[in-house]
């Protein structure tokens, strides 16, 4: 055995190998790991803050945890992650949240779930229009990549047709918003404490979705349905102008999503559409899409780096209305793997708003490991608009760098 | 005697190979290649699934080293590539990453990534086949499942090989993506495992050498190496493989690579 995979063993954890050699217990016995790391992360915004005195800068720490236990040959797996946030200024993006505490239960074409979950669906990059189950961590980011932990329970079904997915969503995750000492509020206080809901049971609302996805050859679909209240707020209806102050409001809707993605040796098509349905006569049903191709360059210019560009183009029925940055825009994009031996990678964007030539923004990201320990990771934030009709335009003084070096338990 | 069918499939694979041995002198050179390609493969199917460890160290020109940890399961296929799962434990920055495979004898192959901070599972294009597997000298390609389609082949001499007699023989790849005009490969004659490889790059000159070492022999059939170690002639980069622990017969069935399923994955 190589010294790599040796780790010294206590006498605890001896005891436990000999037992699990045991006939009748061995296959009961369980794997189990922790893992954890923390980030350490600053932020300038180089530009003076719409409102006055904002900070120029916002230091902030990261901790998440993963344990991990299974039994019976992994078919039954309880996963718990916490994750906490401490941010220096802004106390509304200080938060603690289980990103997940779920068991699960695989049997020979099924599995079984219950608990906090973490559920992906969509194949796009720029905006995710499919994803719906959890709720967006919005102080973690502006990207929308972080979510937050749903309670559910979920049922999957799979076989030669596909997978089948169910859901019952029994509790609702509010969206939280940056409070009026961050930057990247948006000049607008969200009241993150009342929300109102269309719904009379509110946050306990029981929510279902429906999911199919399938394989063909060189062909991925996805179908879903889902039914309960909006992970997205409407933050006009109860729009207080003397203040800059709103309170979220929930409508029930009824969202029925598509998306699909070819994939041929070098370049992948995408799509993903919706039709959001409410019944509540303030608020309009809409379709909105977003269709985009990448394509992938290998060992670019004799080197080994590895360069993978992307467009995708955004639309929304609703147009100015919309409520999302996306409702007629052009994202062209491109991520570059170095594939070094400190697995360093960079990504960048822009996403240029066609109703408004003056509105775009501009991302970079860019990680590297320093050692088995620690990386470090570079992002820097970039928006410009003139428009005030658009929604950028509330972040026109908010770009940002921001530095954060993480350190792997 | 009583034989069960069982024993006389054995023996006429035996008789097969036996008879294929006599045989290739007398051929082309081409023929004899495709014929010995043949014989690998054929001395390989019907191993079922497995699953492994794998420590892969990537060393640069000044010594310096990176240890990745990885798990690998692997099913095979009748009448088509090997699925292949591979789970990786360090560095810590991608740990839970998973990466499924499902290859093809003369498509392209499939390929799923599992990004565990995103709890996303992405298909992506199967171009990168000529790039580096995980900054490793090892490209998807290497890696990937021996199918005799993907090349063509020439038996160039018979020599000794660390006191094996040995075929050495060329195969070019087939498909337009793959990063080498050809690749030389030294198969000892006895159980028809490569010891070798050298691999030229589209302009034709010596790119890496892979060894092969540690070979043992798991179900009394099927030979595989312990230790693979890759050496870039270009950059003087390098890359060792090793495997440990690998099992035969561990239960993996094609649930088991679905990839709906790759979150469920540890």
């Amino acid at each position: 055995m190589s010294n790599a995979l040796r780790k010294p063993r206590g006498l605890i954890q001896h005891i436990a190998v000999l037992i699990c050699l045991l006939p009748f217990v061995g296959p009961l016995c369980s794997a189990q790991t922790f893992n954890a790391n923390v980030e350490l992360e600053q932020r300038l915004f180089w530009q003076q803050a719409t409102q006055e005195n904002l900070s120029k800068g916002q230091t902030s720490l990261r901790l998440e945890a993963e344990y991990f236990r299974d039994w019976n040959q992994g078919d039954e797996q309880l996963i718990i992650e916490p994750f906490v946030r401490l941010d220096s200024v802004d106390d509304q993006r200080s938060h603690l949240d289980l990103r997940q505490f779920i068991w699960s239960k695989l049997n020979d074409n099924s599995e079984f779930a219950i608990g906090v979950g973490q559920v992906f669906w969509g194949v796009t990059e720029s905006q995710h229009l499919v994803d719906i189950i959890n709720q967006t961590d919005s102080v973690e980011n502006i990207d929308g990549e972080d979510k937050l932990g749903q309670p559910m329970v979920r049922y999957s079904y799979f076989n030669d047709y596909g997978t089948f997915d169910a859901f019952l969503l029994p509790y609702f995750r509010a969206r939280t918003f940056a409070g009026e000492d961050g930057r990247l509020n948006g000049g607008i206080l969200v009241d993150n404490h009342n929300e109102v809901y269309q719904s009379s049971s509110q946050e306990t609302h029981l929510d279902f979705a429906l999911r199919y996805a399938k394989t063909v050859g060189d062909l991925g679909i996805g179908l879903s349905w889902f039914s309960g209240t909006s992970r997205e707020p409407d933050l006009f209806r109860f729009f207080n102008l003397t203040d800059m102050s709103t309170t979220p409001y929930y409508p029930l809707i009824d969202q029925f999503g598509l998306d699909l993605q070819l994939t041929t040796d070098a370049w992948l098509f995408k799509l993903e559409a919706i039709q959001r349905n409410h019944n509540d006569s303030l608020s309009s049903d809409f379709a909105a899409a977003t269709i985009g191709a990448e394509y992938s360059f290998v060992g670019v210019l004799g080197s080994a780096y590895d360069l993978g560009a992307l467009a995708e183009y955004s639309w929304d029925e609703r147009r100015e209305n919309a409520s999302s940055l996306f409702q007629n825009d052009l994202f062209v994009g491109a991520r570059l793997a170095l594939n070094d031996m400190n697995d360093s990678e960079l990504l960048f964007g822009v996403a240029q708003d066609l109703d408004a030539s003056s509105s775009r923004s501009i991302f970079i990201e860019a990680g590297t490991r320093i050692n088995s320990k620690f990386s470090v990771n570079i992002e820097l934030r970039y928006f410009e608009s003139n428009e005030p009709n658009d929604l950028l335009f509330r972040f026109r003084n908010d770009s940002f760098i921001q530095i954060g070096l993480e350190y792997y338990l | 005697m009583y034989f069960d069918l069982k024993t006389y499939l054995k023996l006429g694979l035996i008789m097969l190979v036996a008879f294929n041995s006599f045989t290739i002198a007398a051929q082309n050179s081409e023929e004899a290649g495709l014929e010995i390609a043949k014989q690998s493969k054929l001395r390989d199917l019907g191993w079922g699934d497995s699953q492994s460890e794998m420590v892969m160290t990537l060393r640069n020109k000044k010594g310096q080293e990176v240890v990745r940890n990885m798990r690998n399961r692997s099913l095979e296929v009748d009448g088509d590539g090997d699925k292949s799962l591979t789970i990786f434990d360090t560095p810590a920055d991608v740990r839970g990453t998973v990466f499924l495979s499902f290859s093809h004898i003369t498509d392209s192959d499939d390929q799923w990534i599992f990004l565990p901070a995103l709890k996303r599972v992405k298909r992506i294009a199967s171009r990168n086949k000529s790039g580096p597997f995980l900054g490793s000298e090892f490209a998807f390609e290497d890696l990937s499942s021996f199918e005799v389609e993907k090349n063509t082949y020439d038996l160039l001499r018979e020599e000794k090989f660390n006191d094996l007699d040995v075929f050495v023989t060329e195969m070019r790849p087939v498909d337009k993506y793959s990063g080498y005009t050809r690749m030389v490969a030294w198969i000892d004659k006895e159980h028809y495992r490569i010891h070798k490889i050298d691999f030229y790059d589209r302009r034709d000159s010596l790119l890496k050498t892979l060894n092969m070492s540690d070979y043992k022999l798991y179900k009394e059939k099927y030979w595989r190496p312990g230790k693979s170690f890759m050496v870039n002639h270009k950059t003087g980069k390098s890359t060792d493989i090793e495997i440990i622990n690998l099992k035969f017969d561990v239960g993996l069935t094609d649930a088991d690579f679905n990839e709906n399923r790759l979150q469920r994955t540890r």
